[in-house]
């Protein structure tokens, strides 16, 4: 795999495109997991400032429940693509582990592109959820929180995931990393 | 043919190597294109809806006090304190598993959040003292599942209100079979060390008695942990869900105070906590469209109902409920399993004289069953998500498999012997 | 059916557990489809909710025709479309004078705006009579005595009333309430003494008192696929209509309701030891009405213009013969 990599650069002006792409969507992925992580900060923080209102006033912000389930759906959508970048999910590779190199790349190209129908399929259903959302401007039930934004983070999210892994099939096979740093192009 | 379809599509998207959880999501996307007249915005709504959940907000706060434990240092105190008491027991550390399991258990309703926690401080600090990694992933897939038997209970909760059955009976009835569960899961550790001793590395350094007690004065931060998570619980002050923002709260706290917890460790434990529960929600994804797209069919109700007119005697049937259950259990993840079936499942045992008590216990311990099955075993996928992907779902399917046939054969037991599921419920009244 | 006619196959998505009267009466409209069409039309009931559709996402999942029928608690589509969902409130009807003078404004209201949504309503499933008490772990015996505590309800107007009424109100999911009670997270929870035992309420809660108001009886509403119901022969169209006029009539009947109540109430005194003081005082009813239509103006204010006539017209007629 490693091999693979070095042998990229080969046509240097593409090398150097690629790279910069390769950093660019680090980036973007990453700032959107950082927002992932506001929500889950967010979260923890509200439900425990919840229980105190409770025990101190007899109730708790009527926002708690539906605020923090917003937030865990953003977080689930916002990390996604960061996940794909640092190639954490998981695959079953027990038949891929007996393949050939190029049968690998081969069967690796396919299962790219069935994250990336899953994807499509996804976010054209999630962009009509966006627009019916804005179009009646929908809230939440209680407390009455705007809901566009969290639904527009489930569409972006699978969107740019979907973009990622079509942009991987044509980047060397990628390696798990179990570190935060960027996965390939990371110099 | 809508099972043809499934399976064709399963095995091709799988094989490739693909992303397991848009595997199963495609799949989905498929049945429902071709055999729902192209409703898959009901797949999108149905993983809105799971995961704009507030009571699984208890998954990634379980598994983010998990991390902080472990970025404090103070989950390395506690397991070198622990080690010692377990040194002469063959599988060491990995009882620990399946206790504190049990005593998450007992705050948590849901699996694969015990799962969640237990995992996200014992996996790295059984790691790193040597433990094989598949051997600590299945006894933490095994031991999550004592989340649904002990009270509270999402599964029993959800039978009770389904089948207008006590709940305080229902969790009272667990309580037996989760702790069998355990026991035998431990009887399990002790063996399976006893066989390959290098699974759980013996504890190099003799230590006395005197040491050791004084030593296990160090578990004092995880039993803080616990009393602020059960405490707050049964103080009447938090919900299930919110307990586990509590011991968050309470995490960092003694975190920053007695441990080595700072600002970074914090948004380090939060990175972690967001990329774990990422993978875990992929699958979960992909699960929830696939399970949406035969549900909507109503084929377990169809299939339940053909059998139902077979004439079969009241233990074969039992029998087919109990394979049928295994059987989806591969695929669906329990709860949607549980709802699909349970109309016709309920009013059919229970018309052949089944308790109905005993009926919920029994279906909960199928959930969990279902829970340690591939290819869609969530508490399998949360141990591969808390392990960064360091043990490969193959493995960790294998290494839960005793786990699973351990369910099994409790299965075969409260069935053979339902006084065992039966005998709480009956002394207790409310 | 003639040698041309093909058999026509709907699925009837039901969220309803098979034991509620509501499932029976499905069953027997799915029956009743069957026999009146010769058996050309053919209805699954898929019940319990195992097609896993939310009511919250009612006025979606319709559009798709998966399932092609369905039945859904107006209450629970707030969400998407609050005109619909606030017809009536909590603390609006207390007796079935009232509810029958209003009972054609809402059955119209109901029909345009699911037409809005593109949905179409064949029938309706009276919801019903149901009296909602506080179920509590101390004593409750007026509204002055829920001061302090602690209260579990259902929804956003159940919420704004008791607020309006000094008392704090919160939701808790249903999943976390039999948990909340039995720990004390909540000391109270607004619910049908019919329906208590379906969550076991009866083991967290001794004591309970009406509070002279049932659970919003606004009709549940059948509702079917536009484009799926526009395919139907005309034959298969009468036998469905046919079948809908037999459910109407069974389930707008509310004779026997009162009975009901009292049979509900003695049985968890009898088998659970559950303590019902007098139900609350003339005035504490009047407070909650008065609360009450103070809320839902407020909120059919923020549900739009028209939501504002229909709430006038409704409760001019509530208010007129009085
Ligand atoms: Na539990
Ligand atoms: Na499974």
């Amino acid at each position: 795999m490693q091999a693979d990599r070095k042998m990229d650069p080969s046509s240097k002006g593409w090398g150097a495109v690629a790279d910069r792409i390769d950093r660019a969507i680090f980036l973007i992925s990453r700032m959107f997991a950082f927002l992932g992580v506001v929500s889950v900060a967010g979260m923890a923080a509200l439900i425990s400032l919840a229980v105190v209102m409770r025990y101190a006033l007899g109730s708790p912000f009527a926002f708690t429940e539906e605020l923090s389930a917003l937030m865990l759906v953003s977080c689930v959508f916002l990390t996604l693509p960061y996940v794909i970048v640092i190639n954490q999910h998981i695959r079953v590779e027990l038949a891929v582990e007996s393949f050939g190199r190029t049968a690998r790349r081969i069967a690796f190209a396919i299962g790219q592109l069935v994250f990336v129908a899953f994807a499509l399929v996804f976010f054209v259903n999630a962009w009509e959820d966006v627009k019916f959302t804005a179009m009646l401007g929908l809230r939440t039930e209680v407390a009455r929180i705007t809901l566009l934004p969290f639904v527009s983070c489930m569409a972006a999210g699978v969107a740019l995931s979907g973009l990622i892994a079509l942009w991987q099939i044509f980047r060397p096979l990628p390696v798990q990393t179990t570190s935060y740093e960027m996965p390939e192009g990371g110099h | 043919m809508v099972w043809l379809v499934m399976g064709g599509t399963l095995l091709g998207t799988v094989l490739s190597g693909a992303i397991l959880g848009s595997a199963l999501g495609l799949t989905g996307f498929v049945i429902l294109h071709f055999f729902s007249d192209g409703a898959t915005s009901l797949g999108v709504q149905a993983v809105w809806n799971t995961f704009n959940k507030f009571t699984l907000t208890a998954i990634p706060l379980f598994i983010l006090l998990g991390e902080l434990l472990v970025k404090s240092r103070l989950a390395r105190d506690v397991y070198q304190a622990l080690s010692p008491v377990f040194a002469r027991l063959p599988g060491g550390l990995l009882h620990t598993n399946i206790a504190v399991c049990g005593l998450f258990g007992a705050v948590s309703g849901s699996s694969m959040a015990v799962a969640a926690a237990v995992g996200a401080v014992s996996y790295p600090e059984l790691k790193a003292r040597g433990y094989s990694r598949p051997a600590v992933v299945g006894s933490l897939a095994g031991g999550g599942t004592l989340g649904l038997m002990f009270p509270p209970s999402l599964s029993l909760l959800i039978y009770g209100a389904f089948t207008e059955t006590s709940i305080g009976k229902l969790f009272v009835a667990g309580i037996i079979p989760g702790v069998l569960a355990a026991l035998m899961f431990m009887v399990w550790i002790v063996v399976m060390s006893l066989r390959t001793p290098s699974v759980a590395p013996a504890s190099k350094e003799k230590v006395g008695f005197y040491p050791t007690l004084k030593g296990l004065l160090n578990i004092w931060p995880l039993l803080a942990l616990i009393g602020a998570v059960l405490g707050s619980l049964f103080a009447g002050l938090a919900t299930p869900t919110e307990s586990a923002g509590i011991g968050v709260a309470a995490a960092i706290l003694i975190g920053y105070v007695f441990g080595e917890l700072n600002l970074k460790g914090i948004i380090e434990a939060l990175f972690s906590t967001v990329v774990t529960f990422s993978v875990i929600s992929m699958v979960f994804l992909g699960a929830v469209v696939l399970a949406q797209s035969i549900s909507v069919l109503g084929l377990p109700q169809q299939l339940l109902s053909q059998v139902n007119g077979l004439g079969i005697s009241p233990l074969g049937l039992i029998m087919i409920v109990v394979l049928l259950y295994v059987a989806m259990g591969a695929i669906f993840d329990g709860l949607s399993m549980m709802i699909m079936t349970l109309p016709i499942v309920f009013p059919l045992l229970t018309g052949l004289g089944y308790d109905a008590i005993w009926l919920g216990v029994l279906i909960t311990i199928l959930i969990e069953i279902g829970m340690l099955t591939p290819p869609v075993g969530m508490n399998i996928f949360v141990l591969v998500g808390v392990a960064k992907g360091e043990v490969k779902l193959g493995e960790a399917a294998v290494a839960a498999l005793p786990y699973w046939l351990i369910l099994l054969a409790l299965i075969g037991l409260i069935i053979a012997m339902p006084r065992i599921v039966t005998f709480l419920p009956d002394i207790i009244t409310f | 059916g003639t040698a041309f006619s093909e058999t026509v196959n709907w699925r009837f998505n039901n969220n309803f557990p098979p034991t509620r009267p509501e499932s029976a009466y499905i069953r027997d409209l799915a029956k009743n489809v069957a026999k009146f069409s010769n058996g050309d039309f053919k209805i699954d009931v898929i019940e319990g909710g195992g097609m896993n559709l939310k009511d919250a996402d009612a006025l979606r999942w319709m559009q798709t025709g998966t399932p092609e029928i369905a039945f859904v608690n107006v209450a629970f589509v707030a969400r998407d479309a609050p005109a619909i969902a606030q017809l009536l409130i909590f603390g609006s009807v207390s007796n079935l004078d009232e509810y029958w003078r209003v009972i054609p404004e809402i059955k119209s209201a109901l029909i345009d705006g699911f037409d809005k949504f593109n949905i179409s309503v064949v029938g309706f499933i009276g919801l019903p009579f149901v009296e909602q008490s506080f179920f509590c772990r101390q004593p409750v015996k007026t509204l002055a005595d829920l001061k302090g505590k602690k209260v579990r309800v259902g929804n956003l107007a159940q919420i704004k009333v008791f607020e309006a009424l000094g008392v704090s109100a919160q939701t808790i999911p249903q999943e976390e309430l039999y948990t909340a009670l039995q720990t004390g997270v909540v000391d109270c929870a607004l619910y049908p003494a019919k329906y208590a035992k379906f969550i076991s309420l009866q083991e967290v809660t001794k004591y309970a008192v009406y509070t002279g108001f049932p659970y919003n009886p606004v009709p549940y509403v059948v509702m079917a696929n536009k484009a799926k119901l526009a395919r139907l022969s005309p034959e298969n169209r009468a036998a469905l209509d046919k079948a809908i006029a037999v459910l109407q009539e069974d389930s707008f009947k509310f004779e026997g309701g009162a009975e009901a109540e009292v049979a509900a109430r003695k049985d968890l005194t009898e088998t659970a030891g559950v303590t019902w003081f007098d139900d609350f005082s003339q005035e504490d009813v009047e407070a909650i009405r008065e609360a009450s239509n103070q809320v839902w103006g407020q909120l059919a204010e923020a549900a739009g213009p028209d939501a504002l006539a229909t709430h006038k017209m409704i409760l001019g007629l509530l208010k007129g013969n009085e």
